[in-house]
């Protein structure tokens, strides 16, 4: 499985190198594989590439804690409450189908160009897929579960914790590796479309400049964060449903 | 040496779906009554409403129109002095906690600590015939070990009144004549009630002090037959017994909206 991965990695890279040698396309606008090696080796030893892949990490990381913080909870009870869930519905589907990013020129306007505007944007892009996903997670207890507890009578707070909590695990993970990509991603966008500084103003730094091998090397990198969070994820997710049967860890990957 | 209170069940209808296109009129005005310390099964035949009956006597089911009152107070909800045992008892069971711990959990909610409600647990999954599985997780035990594990549950609560909906319906013939014993044994030794819902005729005789025969659409009590054992049944002499198979031929013949040879009455009308 993993010398399949890496083989097809390497087809990529080959195929990329051979169109950039052929010269189809002009080196501007598409460096070959070394070229762009080269300028992320020199970059990697820069204060300024890593003060840009902090700033984005930090926009996305605030935005999303902040998602995290408010997303989960209120999903939660959303989703035990059914009253509640119902009187949030029809709110929560129309703020969640609203891009993003096309409002942008809204929170320019209100927020300012600032760090701030940037995390409350990653906040709103990542508050609904962790809302909904935990809404879903606190509802998937099943109806012979709600009635053993029931009979029981199992304390709220404990049927909370040790019922309600643990069955949303998987669904709420599901919320939280969705968010933690478009954190990344939307942060990104942000900076390109704005002039905050981060991964993205270095791409369109680059590019104006003519550098584009320096441009690929910051989209490497930005593809390299993407693909470090996927795999924190699937690690968090993987250690907090071990214990589970094999189908519902299935279910959840 | 008994403990808690009467069972009463007056006029109870239960309809489904009620002035909807799927109204379903299951259970139409069962009246019955379980003393303390008594063993009572319950025998219908599939989808006559034994869950449902069980359901209301353990408060979970708001009935629609009739009674159900443990000593003399009417039942809204669960009560702390009724365990119930389910049917789906592998879907009673949670997948995350072990099962010891799922054993344990309802002691939980009573405030008992760990180490306590451990030891409990423990003791009872020891009744059922299942000493060494306590730190495994039940989804990987098979399907008549985790019905064991549902009735430990339900005796580590500890509450005056059982109630079993096809408690040993998964578990191997051996095995089921010792649940059977240790349930009369409980019973015997705590002065506990219980109330078995059960496809098995057999089981039913050999179980109850007395059975409760449903039928009918929509489902009323048939019959109600007194066993004469008594609280000292042994599954080898008991069975044996010529008033075993003559009660058991009762049984069937009621399930099967047969008459009796002694009946004034119409088994259904
Ligand atoms: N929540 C419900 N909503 C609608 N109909 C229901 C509901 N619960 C039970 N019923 C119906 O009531 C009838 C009796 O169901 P019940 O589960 O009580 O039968 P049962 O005697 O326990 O059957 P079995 O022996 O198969 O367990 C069935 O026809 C079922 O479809
Ligand atoms: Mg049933």
């Amino acid at each position: 499985m993993r010398g399949l991965q890496l083989g097809a990695l390497v087809a990529v890279v080959a195929l990329w190198a051979l169109v950039a040698g052929a010269g189809v396309v002009s080196p501007t606008a598409l460096p070959g594989p070394a070229a762009v090696a080269a300028a992320l080796g020199g970059l990697l030893g820069s204060g300024t590439y890593w003060q840009a892949v902090g700033d984005t990490l930090d926009g996305a990381v605030t935005g999303l804690a902040v998602a995290v913080a408010v997303g989960i909870p209120v999903g939660l009870v959303t989703g035990v409450y059914a009253a509640a869930e119902e009187s949030s519905r029809l709110l929560v589907e129309i703020l969640r189908s609203f891009p993003v990013i096309a409002l942008l020129p809204v929170f320019l306007l209100v927020l300012g160009s600032t760090p701030g505007m940037k995390a409350t944007v990653v906040f709103i892009a990542c508050v609904f897929p962790i809302l909904l996903q935990s809404q879903y997670g606190a509802r998937s207890v099943t109806p012979s579960v709600h009635e053993t507890v029931r009979a029981y009578r199992i304390p709220r707070l404990l049927r909370f914790r040790r019922v309600v909590l643990p069955g949303a695990v998987p669904s709420v993970m599901t919320g939280l590796r969705l968010a933690a990509t478009t954190s990344v991603l939307v942060a990104i966008g942000v900076e390109v479309l704005t002039t905050l500084p981060g991964i993205g103003h270095m791409i369109m730094e680059a590019q104006q400049a003519g550098a584009s091998d320096r441009a690929y090397a910051y989209i490497l990198t930005a593809g390299a964060i993407g693909y470090s969070i996927t795999l924190l994820a699937q690690y968090a997710e993987h250690r907090l449903l071990r214990r589970r049967p094999p189908a519902r860890a299935g279910e959840a990957a | 040496m008994t403990r808690g209170s009467a069972l009463h069940v007056e006029d109870l209808c239960m309809t489904f779906g009620r002035g909807g296109p799927q109204e379903h009129r299951v259970l139409a005005g069962l009246s019955l009554r379980v003393d303390p310390g008594e063993s009572v099964c319950v025998v219908g035949p599939s989808g006559a409403g034994k869950t449902t009956l069980l359901r209301c006597l353990a408060g979970l089911a708001p009935p629609t129109s009739g009674t159900v009152r443990y000593g003399d107070q009417r039942l809204t909800g669960p009560h702390a002095d009724i365990a119930v045992v389910s049917q789906d008892y592998r879907g009673s069971l949670l997948p995350w906690m072990r099962v010891w711990d799922n054993v344990a959990f309802p002691l939980q909610g009573r405030g008992v600590k760990k180490a306590a409600r451990k030891a409990t647990a423990l003791e009872c999954l020891d009744a059922v015939g299942l000493a060494d599985v306590g730190d495994k997780y039940p989804w990987q035990l098979s399907g008549g070990m985790q019905q064991r594990v549902a009735i430990a549950r339900g005796l580590a609560y500890d509450a005056p009144v059982l109630l079993m909906d096809e408690p040993f319906g998964s578990v191997d013939a051996q095995s089921r004549f010792d649940l059977e014993d240790l349930t009369l044994q409980l019973r015997r030794r705590l002065g506990i009630t219980v109330v078995v819902v059960t496809h098995d005729i057999d089981e039913s005789v050999y179980l109850g002090d007395r059975v409760i025969v449903l039928g009918g659409r929509p489902t009323a009590v048939l019959d109600t037959l007194t066993v004469p054992f008594g609280t000292d049944r042994d599954q080898l002499t008991t069975r044996a017994d010529p008033r075993f198979a003559e009660l058991r031929t009762r049984v069937l013949a009621r399930i099967r909206g047969e008459r009796l040879d002694q009946d004034a009455e119409p088994a259904r009308n």
